[in-house]
């Protein structure tokens, strides 16, 4: 198992103080690695957002993603940092383009809403759950279970799409763009070409950090 | 003092393994830390 230096540190006082097995020593390892990293990534996104005048737009799009990455999974970055920097940057990036596009005529966005949640439910069927070798879901019960969570959890993101839809108050517009963007998003990263993706951006400047170390 | 640290740090243990457990997938981020043998299923 390999962690980050902070969480081993931090899960080895833990451990040495409350007398715990290497087991839960490694699963606390974990835990305070998956929690400061998804909390940091949380506080940056948000703060860029809010510099960006989008805070509330940045939030439903976490929303909308932690809810379906959490069931269905997707493309991973084999890199801390590189997955911060494309996360802190993706969501208030898509709040600003739920913005522009909220401004377009009820026609557009209804087909693009609808193109959304087609593209959603068709990945959740063919992909998900996307695992990793990192976290493999080795029990197929469990890998129903997920799929059948991904679905529901999909189901729900279109209710409130189609109700946001029929809205026109305030922000509802800009709030039903940022549910269909980030559902865009969060399915692209089921396909395979997701994974691609990840995996052009874990190359990007590796070549060179080869050439320097030699 | 440091009974309350001692109780304090015995509970935050306890959360984070809670976390580990229900939490295997990665939820926000766009990396996914390794989950040990004993949280797979």
């Amino acid at each position: 198992m390999s962690y980050l230096g902070f969480s081993t540190k931090w899960a080895a006082s833990l451990a040495k103080i409350h007398h715990l097995n290497e087991e839960k020593q490694t699963e606390l390892t974990y835990a305070i690695e998956v929690v400061t990293l998804n909390s940091m990534n949380v506080l940056m996104t948000l703060a860029l957002g809010w510099a960006l005048g989008v805070c509330g737009e940045t939030a439903a799009t976490l929303l909308t993603m932690a809810g379906f990455r959490h069931t269905a999974g997707g493309g991973h970055s084999e890199s801390p940092w590189r997955c911060a920097l494309v996360t802190i940057t993706i969501f208030p990036l898509l709040a600003l383009a739920a913005r522009s596009v909220s401004t377009w005529p009820p026609y557009y966005i209804s087909l693009l809403s609808l193109g959304a949640i087609l593209f959603g439910f068709a990945c959740i069927f063919l992909y998900a759950p996307a695992d990793n070798p990192k976290a493999p879901i080795v029990s197929p019960v469990k890998r129903q279970k997920l799929k059948r969570a991904a679905i529901l959890i999909m189901s729900i993101i279109s209710i409130i799409t189609i109700a946001l839809l029929f809205g026109s108050r305030g922000n509802t517009p800009m709030i039903c763009m940022c549910l269909v963007l980030s559902t865009l998003w969060a399915s692209f990263n089921l396909t395979p070409w997701g994974h691609h993706l990840w995996h052009f951006i874990d190359k990007i400047g590796s070549s060179s950090e080869r050439r320097c170390m030699k | 003092m440091r009974k309350f640290m001692f109780q304090f740090s015995g509970l935050m243990v306890a959360a984070l393994v809670f976390i580990a457990k229900i939490s295997p997938l990665c939820m926000i981020g766009h990396y996914q830390s390794e989950v040990p043998v004993s949280l797979r299923k």
